[in-house]
């Protein structure tokens, strides 16, 4: 048996399916090495998809539970809104609607004081 | 203080008119135009009294017997939510300029931004005293004090809880609104300045003011007492007492709610 001519994997085939060599040398050489342990067994059903799908859980675990959820949304955006916007309204606007008032320095009356209605002018009322 | 006024009535004339106010325009018979409360109520010659709904679009030719006359027209009406009795009205009024003939609002906003007014029967003196004028109304705004207190529940047509009139008490609220010691009509604040107001007959309830502190007792003459001024900077307590001599003597901490008085009020200590 030679092996420098060819190039490796297509002698390992061509020896595996249609040579009939010396069971120690073939078996030993070509089967374990090319085709059954590389390309079936270990990439794609172990490694591959199982190993992988678990880097799933590294992104979403960090991402979405550590750091969005909790950290600024409940914390940072709860805590600075209700301090500062409950502070300012609430006060201006008890005093003023409920049972406060605002001060006024005196009337808006102008001449509008002590007068009498002279005139009345109603709306066009065709039915009156 | 009568809850109606009956306004001018001989000399009311009615024009039905979609325009402008015209001497062509014939005149028709009115039979009243009255102040109810803060409610006009026109009564035409047929008795059909006007509905509130059928006021806006009305103009008034309103006048104080000088012979000059401003034209009133009443552009909205709507009761004043915040009225328990729901019988406050108020009214969107506007005024025709006689130069250029153009409406312009009345009413400057109040501090919710609205521009609204009412009547009231009666007017004010020169000291701040609300009487009595037979056939005459006043109108005002509701950023007034006038329009304020009634608001507040002073109704001065109306009797408190314990049956006595309320026309003392609006007396009352106009001058301690525009901080008015000392009964003469001149204010000692500034517009938009918060105070807290009280009395002891349940129609504003002594609540908690937070960072606000007792400021004076008040009378339908200005201040029964006063612990402190509300803006030190408009008249400090010196000046007070040498602006009202009879308030000598009741300046100062001895000043609280204890004091008999009709209304009571605290503000910030400015």
């Amino acid at each position: 048996m030679r092996f420098t001519g060819l190039g490796s994997s297509v002698l390992a085939i061509g020896a595996l399916l249609s040579v009939a060599v010396p069971a120690s040398a073939a078996v030993t050489t070509n089967a374990l090495n090319a085709n059954g342990l590389q390309l079936n067994g270990l990439m794609s059903n172990s490694l591959t998809y199982n190993a992988f799908t678990a880097n799933a859980l590294t992104s979403n675990g960090l991402a979405n539970n550590g750091l969005i959820t909790n950290a600024l949304v409940s914390n940072s955006l709860s805590t600075n809104a209700l301090t500062n916007n409950a502070l300012t309204s609430n006060s201006i606007t008890h005093n003023s609607l409920n049972f406060n008032a605002l001060a006024a320095t005196g009337s808006v009356l102008g001449e509008l004081n002590g007068v009498a209605v002279e005139g009345v002018i109603l709306p066009d009322q065709p039915s009156r | 203080m009568n809850r109606r006024a009956t306004i001018g009535l001989a000399a009311v004339a009615l024009l039905i008119s979609a325009g402008p106010p015209s001497p062509a325009v014939p005149q028709t018979a009115l039979r009243s135009v009255e102040v109810d409360g803060t409610a006009f109520r026109i009564t035409l010659a047929d008795g059909h009294v006007l509905g509130q709904d059928e006021l806006p679009g009305v103009r008034l030719m309103i006048g104080d017997g000088s012979g000059r006359q401003r034209a009133i027209r009443i552009d909205a009406v709507e009761r004043d939510p915040r009225d328990p009795d729901a019988e406050i009205m108020l009214y969107s009024l506007s005024e025709q300029d006689a130069a250029s003939g153009e409406w312009r609002d009345l009413c400057e906003p109040d501090p919710h931004g609205r521009r609204l007014g009412f009547p009231l029967a009666g007017g004010f003196t020169g000291d701040g005293r609300h009487i009595e004028m037979s056939g005459r109304f006043l109108i005002t705004c509701t950023g007034g004090a006038e329009g304020k207190c009634v608001r507040f529940g002073y109704k001065p047509w109306r009797r408190g809880p314990d049956g006595v009139s309320l026309a003392p008490y609006y007396q009352t609220c106009v001058r301690l609104v525009r901080a008015d010691y000392c009964g003469d009509g001149i204010g000692h604040t500034r517009n938009g300045t918060p105070i807290d107001l009280f009395d002891t007959i349940g129609i504003q309830s002594d609540e908690v003011a937070p960072g606000m502190t007792f400021e004076a007792a008040w009378g339908p003459d200005g201040a029964v007492c006063v612990r402190r001024t509300r803006l030190k900077a408009v008249l400090d307590p010196a000046a007070l007492v040498q602006q009202c001599p009879h308030l000598a003597g009741n300046v100062g901490e001895t000043c609280d709610e204890a004091t008999p008085a009709l209304l009571f009020n605290r503000s910030f200590a400015r």
